[in-house]
């Protein structure tokens, strides 16, 4: 959220450090990940599973069969050649193997966010609540039958029972569980971003009295317990796309196969069916098609390790796609806490006169805004000059964009956005100094935040509102630029506030004196312009933005609406790291280009390996370029090969390839040079090596 | 019935009637498969053309199955 004054709505806890530092949520134990992974990697030999992969479950097809070849080598028919038994037996291993190795990899990646459920699981347990009857009463009843609506009391040392809303009292909450924040959030009713609590975690002081929003088993944790497991895991729309080119050629190349043994035989050169079934495993796309689903579970896990939830695997890879970036300015590009620097006096008044209806103005405002011009004001002399028991607060919003104090005897005091106060003077019969937008123009060069202060129908003064720029946030932008990445920023100050900001910052466009609906009217428009947006949002007034962004990022601060509008949370409410999820998205849609690349490049290397030994007797030996031992030798190096690159690329599948703020072409030419090139020759180089080692213990 | 909507019905009801569909197999690879291979392939026996029907049939299967994730992508 961002608003032209003292917005009521910022977030309570804003983390601070490197990022990297806090890049891996510490209570995620990988402990026993591998031996896990291993034993799920012969679970998912079940046909059933198997089916889901095409390209895999060929080869575990291919593998059964080669297994019966192995038992009895003339089951088709007799075949010329010796140790046929020990060949095709070796030729299963090796198939076992990469099926093996595939599902290892998918094993390994479901692991770590199985790591991260069980995590999770054990905050989740069946706690007593103290739940408020319609008489007052209080019956302890088990967490478990609580619903949507009932009322519950909690007490320091309690685990609240449920997600709920808070509806009295202000406590200190542990949202370790969830967050791996050590530092305890304040929970008070009716603000923002404070009064929603999440289930599991740990109140630590005071009381509170909660409303419950979710149904047992519906709540933040179950939500997060099913997307980090993986049980609500469907393919992505590129997912899909790649799955049917990968079953497209894998078609082709069968059909390619069954058709050989009638030209084998026409050239006097017939060939075994365990040598087809090789030369079909060498031929379809092994590599991607055994790691496919790994790079996708990867790349939410490591938006998971960003302490980012997302709903799915597609707003991951949405991520990847996004064109324009709709930022607030406020936490987001400048550090948030606005800090008030200097009263400017108008008209004949003194910057006294200034600090003491600032400070009355702000006696009730606890935003850092607020405080910093009470602060400023107390620096200056001022002091209370009315009972303040006896006044009234005027809560920010963003229609009236200003807030203040109705002091007794009808004396109102204001302060916000210019324009609106403007407005308050002028309906109080008030006039307009000539020398305010004077001030207001002084404090928007700046790049400062004006907010106009007024007594009753009088204007005294203006308060600048220092805004500070993150450090490094220019260079971010300028790497998203490269990218192909438009940058929007949105925000409540005046045109010249937002210039400012937006030129020191480097954003493409910016909206100033933005509301809450210019938010979702910048998305549709960019949207209808074939743009894929994504934004970051906490408040309830941002859910339908949220909704309508392709990418939405609540803030775990924010409000149960705009959580549940966005298809990701950010448990760190660190709205920033929209910038980090971009560039994880882009980097799963690359890894997957790339390892898909590698795998057909792969293809040339094993073609020329097996197809000339194979048709010797048809006088292609001369394309034997790589001069292989033998028939039987050089179809083991190029399985060997093929089962072994699976394994080698697991790390690379799951740690994604190294992220570069390249624009699409370079991208792409930088691809193809790497595994495009890398792709054709590092085959030719591994299977000569291992062709050498199988010549030389013998088994060729 | 057409042939196109008994394939489709078959499709659908094999996993629920496997019975039907496997003597169905049977019946066809006892009756016209094995017996085409036998007489086709020079110097084979009776159990290596049954093997190889099989095989024709299993290469079959995945060729369906492969067109099959090729239109419903989504199902695998």
């Amino acid at each position: 959220m961002d608003s032209t004054t003292s917005s009521p709505i910022s977030p309570r806890r804003r983390p601070t450090g490197p990022r990297e530092g806090r890049k891996h949520t510490p209570k995620v134990s990988r402990k026993g990940l591998y031996q896990r992974a291993i034993r799920d990697a012969f679970t998912k030999l079940n046909l059933r599973q198997m089916v889901k992969n095409p390209v895999m479950f060929l080869v575990w097809v291919g593998t059964i069969i080669t297994a019966l070849l192995t038992i009895d080598p003339a089951l088709f028919g007799t075949v010329p050649g010796e140790n046929l038994r020990v060949f095709n037996g070796l030729i299963t291993i090796i198939l076992f193997l990469t099926v093996l190795f595939a599902n290892f990899a998918e094993a390994v990646a479901e692991g770590r966010g199985k790591a991260q459920a069980d995590a999770l699981r054990s905050t989740k347990s069946d706690t007593l609540a103290r739940k408020l009857l319609n008489d007052g009463s209080i019956q302890e009843v088990s967490s478990t039958t609580l619903r949507r609506g009932d009322r519950v009391q909690v007490i320091a040392g309690d685990l609240i029972p449920a997600d709920g809303e808070v509806i009295a009292g202000v406590a200190s909450v542990d949202e370790s569980a969830i967050t791996g924040e050590s530092a305890p959030v304040l929970k008070e009713p009716g603000s923002d971003v404070a009064s929603s609590v999440t289930g599991g975690t740990r109140i630590i002081s005071d009381e509170l009295t909660i409303q419950i929003t979710a149904d047992p088993g519906k709540g933040f944790i179950d939500r997060m317990i099913s997307l980090v497991e993986g049980a609500e895991r469907s393919k992505t729309p590129n997912e899909i796309a790649l799955t049917v080119l990968l079953a497209v050629l894998t078609l082709v190349f069968l059909l390619v196969i069954a058709t050989l043994p009638f030209l084998a035989n026409y050239v006097q050169s017939p060939v075994s069916v365990a040598i087809l079934i090789a030369l079909l495993v060498a031929l379809i796309p092994t590599t991607i098609g055994g790691l496919l689903s790994a790079i996708g579970i990867a790349g939410m896990d490591r938006v998971a390790q960003f302490n980012v939830i997302a709903t799915s695997g597609r707003a991951v890879e949405a991520c990847g796609d996004v064109n324009t970036l709709v930022l607030d300015k406020t936490g987001t590009i400048t550090l948030g806490n606005r800090l008030a620097e200097e009263f400017i006096p108008v008209k004949e008044h003194s910057e006294d006169d200034v600090a003491k209806v600032a400070f009355a103005a702000s006696i009730f405002d606890q935003t850092p805004e607020g405080k910093s011009i009470v602060r400023l004001a107390n620096k200056l002399g001022s002091a209370l000059e009315f009972d303040w028991s006896k006044a009234e607060a005027v809560d920010f919003s963003a229609k009236t964009r200003m807030s203040g104090t109705n002091l007794p005897h009808g004396v109102e005091v204001r302060k916000g956005a210019v324009e609106a106060i403007k407005g308050f003077v002028r309906s109080r019969n008030g006039q307009i100094p000539t020398d305010l937008d004077a001030a207001y123009e002084r404090v928007s060069r700046l790049g400062g935040t004006p907010l106009a202060v007024a007594l009753n129908g009088d204007i005294y003064g203006v308060i600048y509102l220092k805004d500070i720029i993150k450090p490094g946030i220019k260079e971010r932008f300028d790497q998203l630029r490269r990218m192909g990445v438009r940058t929007i920023m949105l925000t409540g100050d005046n045109q010249i506030t937002a210039a400012v900001i937006a030129q020191e910052a480097g954003v493409d466009d910016f909206i100033a004196e933005a509301t809450p609906e210019d938010k979702i009217a910048v998305i549709q428009r960019e949207q209808a312009a074939g743009k894929l947006v994504a934004m970051t949002g906490d408040g309830t007034n941002d859910a339908p933005a949220l909704a309508q962004a392709n990418v939405g990022v609540a803030m775990n601060s924010g409000t149960q609406a705009a959580k549940e509008a966005a298809n990701m949370v950010d448990l760190d409410s660190d709205p920033t790291k929209l910038i980090d999820i971009v560039a994880i998205g882009k980097q799963l849609l690359i890894t997957r280009g790339a390892l898909t690349t590698f795998s057909i490049a792969n293809d040339i290397a094993k073609y020329f390996a097996i197809i000339p030994v194979i048709f010797t007797a048809a006088g292609i030996e001369r394309l034997n370029i790589m001069n292989l031992a033998s028939t039987q030798s050089a179809v083991l190096s190029a399985l060997i090969y093929n089962a072994l690159i699976i394994p080698a690329l697991i790390p690379l599948a799951l740690t994604g390839v190294k992220f570069r703020p390249l624009n699409a072409n370079q991208l792409l030419q930088r691809n193809i040079l790497l595994y495009g090139l890398g792709g054709v020759v590092a085959p030719f180089v591994a299977i000569k090596v291992i062709d050498v080692v199988i010549a030389a213990v013998g088994l060729g | 019935m057409d042939v196109l909507e008994g394939v489709s019905f078959i499709w659908v009801q094999w996993r629920r009637q496997k019975l039907p569909l496997q003597l169905l197999i049977a019946l066809c690879l006892n009756l016209a498969i094995a017996p085409a291979v036998y007489a086709a392939v020079d110097g084979v026996q009776r159990r290596q053309a049954w093997a190889i029907g099989l095989l024709g049939l299993v290469t079959l299967g995945l060729t369906i199955y492969l067109f099959d994730v090729v239109f419903r992508p989504e199902r695998y």
